[in-house]
């Protein structure tokens, strides 16, 4: 019997998964640890020690249920007050002990419930997490954060939040530009999954190069926003809107047209320039030079005043031509084509490059040079 | 499929278990749920958007029959599904399409530690060949214009340089090529920005 207890010291003697550890010097007096736990959050036991000390580990949390478990709080020591525990939701405590004596540990546990929520990286928890996780005190209210708009992209993309779901239940959230979302106090008697739901939403940029566009704005996904442009009053040179410039545009009015907003986009309105009014004065003005420079000669030179005011009119009609902006690369100008046609190329190589690095597969790279082609 | 949930499954990169990742290896070549992610990609590349059973079945077997169907469908719910590869959409009562979830992927294990469960990463981000990513065509064509048209301004002056052309057409020319450069660089900016990021790496 001697022998036995020799050999097999420290063994529980009602314990359970219990791992314990004893370093100290050996005694022929055993003592007893009694192990319990309030309310009955796991089975009490006893060790029989027969060392000077003894350490015991306790895991901080183990299973109740399916759906919640017990996490420690507090230890008691031979029924003295219990003492709080540094709350953890994984890993032993550890409690050295001396075994002059026997001993009662008594453990303290509380439930726990988790809330399931997905994404957790943009929401807060009010208060946080005792345990620094998704899983709260049984009893306790909790709160939830979110930002009412997650940016994607910045003036691109971002998310908007419309609702919110608990336990099957969604109810609609007032749609806000910036701050945070609160959910209403959650009361942890259960585990609850929560989920936020989301609109997409696109920013439309309206720009154009005269006048006063509107229309700017973030949209959602599909949506149909309307924008305008309001011409200034130019003179002499005259700039004469000519079409927006973007996919989904659906013309309303003379400066207005609607836009479907089906990805971030950028629409342009186009304008021309008038130069007839400032063709007509100048050439008034010419005429009016003209005049003055032919009174002004009419007691000089008969030659002189025959050649110089020509020259004058002529010089102001081939400037008008070369500020033309209404010459373009389509036109059939022999330097244009050129540089067209070496634009292409270019293009066409940079396909084909695409093509060796394995961006492109065989069939749409066939397809895409081909679309290239034709639209030359 | 709309473009913006497309680019999310480019742009994003998916954490897979080692017991996931091997369906992407060179040395699961042989196994079904290997055939059926390359397939899927490949497919929904072509139609921008997820692909139903029997498109996968006759890419995969050349005959699109319901055994063939049943046998993939199974293995998709065996295996890719639980893995999170791949992303089972429902259209309507018999229209269920697939698609993978991402195109990136990279290798964790789960590790335990004091504060709860993690993982951590094991090598390099994996890349389904890009040539079967749902990019549009439209940003393959406005990144080979930007391209071409950049090579034309510099054209244009090194002519101007050598007076091949006058310093009217050089202004016309430039301003004409600037607007469209600058038109193609706004719509790559606004609508693919998150893939150039990429693509261009």
């Amino acid at each position: 019997m001697l022998l036995f207890v020799l050999f097999f010291q420290n063994v529980p003697v009602n314990g359970e998964n219990l791992q314990s550890s004893n370093n100290s010097i050996q005694n022929t007096v055993s003592h007893i640890l009694h192990v319990k736990y309030a309310n009955h959050t796991a089975p009490d036991y006893d060790i029989k020690v027969n060392a000077d000390k003894y350490t015991l580990d306790q895991t901080y949390s183990w299973v109740r249920d399916q759906t919640s478990r017990y996490n420690l709080i507090a230890y008691s020591l031979d029924a003295n007050q219990f003492i709080p525990i540094p709350r953890s939701a994984r890993g032993n405590f550890t409690l050295d002990l001396s075994m002059n004596s026997d001993h009662l540990i008594e453990f303290s546990a509380v439930p726990q419930f988790p809330l399931d929520v997905s994404d957790v990286n943009s929401i807060t928890f009010s208060p946080p997490s005792p345990t620094s996780d998704n899983w709260f005190d049984s009893g306790s209210d909790v709160q939830l954060s979110v930002p009412y708009v997650l940016e994607l992209q910045q003036n691109s993309h971002r998310l908007q939040i419309v609702g919110w779901t608990i336990d099957g239940f969604t109810s609609t959230i007032d749609r806000s530009d910036s701050g945070l979302f609160k959910t209403p106090p959650i009361h942890m008697s259960d585990t609850h999954i929560i989920s936020f739901q989301y609109v997409t939403q696109f920013y439309l940029n309206v720009e154009s190069s005269n006048g006063q566009p509107t229309g700017n704005g973030w949209y959602d996904k599909g949506s149909t926003a309307t924008i305008e442009v309001k011409p200034t009053n130019d003179f002499p040179i005259r700039h004469v809107f000519s079409g927006w410039d973007g996919n989904g545009i659906e013309v309303t009015g003379q400066y207005s047209a609607k836009a479907v907003v089906d990805a971030p986009k950028t629409v342009v309105a186009k304008w021309t320039l008038d130069y007839s009014v400032a063709i007509i004065i100048g050439g008034i003005s010419a005429a009016g030079v003209v005049a003055i420079a032919g009174f002004y000669y009419k007691n000089r030179s008969k030659s002189m005043r025959q050649i110089q005011p020509v020259q004058q009119s002529q010089k102001f009609e081939q400037e008008d031509l070369s500020i033309d902006p209404r010459l373009s690369l389509d036109k059939t100008d022999v330097y244009s084509k050129e540089i067209m046609s070496y634009v292409t190329q270019k293009t066409i190589e940079k396909i084909e490059s695409m093509h060796a690095s394995g961006l492109l597969s065989d069939e749409r790279y066939s397809k895409i040079k081909e679309e290239i082609l034709k639209s030359d | 499929m709309l473009n913006d949930d497309l680019f999310t499954r480019i742009t994003k990169v998916r954490n897979l278990r080692e017991e996931c990742f091997k369906y992407l290896e060179d040395s699961a070549k042989e196994m079904l749920a290997h055939q059926i992610i390359y397939s899927i990609a490949k497919l929904s590349s072509e139609k921008k958007g997820p692909v139903k059973l029997g498109e996968i079945a006759q890419d995969i077997y050349s005959i699109n029959d319901k055994s063939k169907q049943d046998n993939i469908r199974l293995t998709i719910e065996k295996t890719l599904l639980k893995c999170g590869m791949v992303e089972k959409l429902r259209y309507a009562a018999n229209d269920v399409r697939y698609i993978l979830t991402g195109y990136r992927f990279q290798k964790t294990r789960k590790i335990e530690s004091f504060r709860g469960d993690t993982s951590e990463s094991i090598g390099e981000i994996f890349e389904l060949p890009r040539a079967l990513w749902p990019i549009p065509d439209e940003y393959f064509t406005l990144k080979a214009q930007k391209e071409g048209y950049a090579e034309g301004l510099k054209k244009l002056n090194s002519d101007y340089n050598v007076g091949k052309i006058q310093n009217n057409t050089l202004e016309i020319i430039n301003r004409e090529m600037n607007e469209r450069l600058n038109r193609i660089n706004r719509k790559i900016n606004t609508r693919y920005a998150e893939i150039e990021e990429i693509v261009d790496k």
